[in-house]
């Protein structure tokens, strides 16, 4: 009986693994899609960077230093995510994914920042073709962030009240796709956007 | 530890790369071209620096449908990117913009 039972539970963890390679599989294609939506707006901000219409150029609104901050609590926050991972306690990889929501949310809150004072210097995205594309491509990245940041509070409870069982070992490892995912994105951002637009007659 | 170690060479040479190109145009040592490349080649090392140490991709790795996914949508973002480019750069010539 013993046995059957062992022998059951092996089956199960089996399917299990296999179920959960399937999702970490399935989890990689949508972000890859995800990718191709990045893609097209990063096609409609470069098409778009030059149409101005008489208003500020990339250069005359970017501040360099305050986006290399942002993008570093970003990088770091990925390396406290893997630090996280690979913890066995509950608590020290709840504290290290605590780590990571607040290097995130010091990084949306330096974008919103940002955003808050282009439109108060009434440089919103209706003000040139420019700008619109601009804060398309940089919101939907810190919408992502947004999401990301609900994501981690969420994994945080479910390791707080379960443990670090299979099922949340899948979903963490989906979570950190996600979270490196964004910095991926960043990176193109940091340069197609803020380092180029430094160089504004380029072509 | 050697798991860590690997994080921290990924995360090292990320800080070197965002460092190196930043200053770059911060200072303007470099002509608006050499400038443009150095950056364009700096940020595309560290992409691939960020595939290889953080989101695990092993390009020599079993199971391969991970990398077949990814460079299916690359070609995809490729036709994208190059096909709009190309498109749009034709449209700006033709109405001398």
């Amino acid at each position: 009986m013993l046995n059957n039972l062992l022998i059951d539970k092996r089956h199960n963890n089996k399917k299990f693994e296999k179920e959960s390679s399937i999702q970490i599989f399935a989890f990689w294609v949508y972000l890859m899609s995800d990718l191709v939506l990045f893609s097209c707006l990063f096609i409609v901000y470069s098409v778009l960077v030059n149409n101005v219409a008489s208003g500020p150029k990339g250069k005359d609104i970017f501040d360099l230093n305050f986006v290399l901050i942002e993008s570093f609590f970003l990088l770091f926050s990925s390396m406290t995510y893997k630090l996280a991972i690979h913890k066995k306690k509950i608590y020290s990889m709840n504290f290290w994914l605590f780590i990571t929501f607040v290097l995130g949310l010091g990084f949306l809150i330096m974008e919103v920042y940002e955003f808050h004072n282009l439109i108060s210097l009434h440089f919103g995205p209706n003000r040139s073709a420019f700008l619109s594309s601009f804060f398309t491509l940089v919101g939907t990245h810190g919408i992502h962030v947004l999401f990301g940041l609900g994501w981690i509070v969420v994994m945080m409870i479910h390791i707080y009240y379960s443990g670090i069982t299979i099922t949340n070992q899948t979903r963490l490892i989906c979570l950190g796709f996600f979270w490196h995912f964004l910095d991926l994105i960043w990176i193109c951002v940091f340069t197609i956007v803020y380092l180029l637009g430094f160089l504004h007659d380029r072509f | 530890m050697i798991v860590f170690k690997r994080y921290l060479i990924g995360l090292f040479l990320s800080i070197l790369l965002t460092l190196f190109a930043f200053q770059i145009v911060k200072n303007f040592i470099f002509s608006n071209e050499i400038t443009f490349f150095i950056v364009i080649i700096s940020s595309i090392l560290q992409i691939l620096i960020h595939l290889i140490f953080f989101l695990d991709i092993d390009f020599f790795d079993e199971d391969h449908w991970k990398i077949i996914i990814f460079l299916f949508s690359l070609l995809i973002i490729g036709i994208i990117v190059g096909g709009s480019l190309w498109i749009m750069s034709n449209l700006r010539y033709n109405m001398m913009i």
